[in-house]
């Protein structure tokens, strides 16, 4: 269930994750769990998944991506994502959803810094830097306040 | 990186992506080749900040204190030379600002 961390500098954001995929069998592939995406708004995203279902993972972050390109105001992107994440997780109805964390880093170019947030469905975006998600979190937690002097 | 990859390698492993994004327009991404030497310099200084607490607390003494400290001043001096030579690519502006809307 990976480690991918999202963190600011001085002139834009840096997103990481490593490359290992466990599948519920325990079978282990390797895939990019980050994907870049501009806007002709002048905005660009990076995008990383910790995900127990990597399809699932990758669906829901190209919608993502769709809301946060077409937001109208590039720093109010929460009601946007929300609003992909929320119905993705009704469609599971009775079943449990498969558990998906996304680390998102926007940039706005021309303007003076980005901005770096946490996503998990059904609701929650939380603003902050540096970020850091998956199983991996919990062992670079104690040390993300490094990155946070960058 | 190297953390999560040692301390949660079941779920946590293979290579690093990295992508940078930057304020001017320019998307990068840093070699693979690159992001493994860092992760070697953070492995062996791991382990060197490792036998630092040891010295410390009392546990078995691997090295002296003084190799330690200059392990660590050896290794941090590596740090500050650390270089990403594909971050040149951020230098190529691929979503100019006269594209904002």
């Amino acid at each position: 269930m990976t480690i991918a961390i999202g963190t600011l500098y001085s002139e834009g954001a840096i997103v990481c994750a490593d490359t290992k995929v466990v599948a519920s069998d325990g079978a282990t592939t390797a895939s990019s769990k980050v994907f870049a995406s501009l806007s002709p708004k002048g905005r660009m995203f990076l995008i990383a998944d910790a995900a127990e279902d990597a399809n699932a993972a990758k669906m829901l972050a190209g919608e993502i991506s769709y809301a946060i390109c077409d937001a109208e105001h590039p720093y109010r992107l929460a009601p946007g994502i929300k609003a992909v994440m929320g119905p993705w997780h009704s469609s599971y109805h009775h079943i449990q959803p498969p558990n998906l964390q996304f680390v998102i880093a926007s940039v706005v170019v021309g303007d003076e810094a980005g901005q770096v947030f946490l996503c998990e469905p059904p609701s929650t975006v939380a603003y902050g830097w540096p970020i850091a998600i998956g199983r991996g979190a919990r062992a670079v937690d104690p040390h993300l306040s490094i990155l946070g002097h960058m | 990186m190297h953390l999560a990859k040692k301390d949660e390698g079941s779920a946590c492993g293979g290579d690093t992506y990295t992508f940078v994004i930057s304020t001017a327009g320019g998307l990068a991404s840093i070699d693979r080749e690159e992001i493994k030497e860092a992760e070697e310099l953070a492995k062996k200084m791991d382990s060197i900040l490792i036998s630092a607490i040891l010295n410390v607390v009392g546990g078995p003494r691997e090295y002296p204190a003084q190799a330690v400290s200059d392990a660590f001043s050896a290794i941090a001096e590596k740090y500050g030379q650390i270089d990403f030579p594909s971050l040149k690519m951020l230098e190529t502006v691929v979503l100019p600002k006269q594209m904002r809307k």
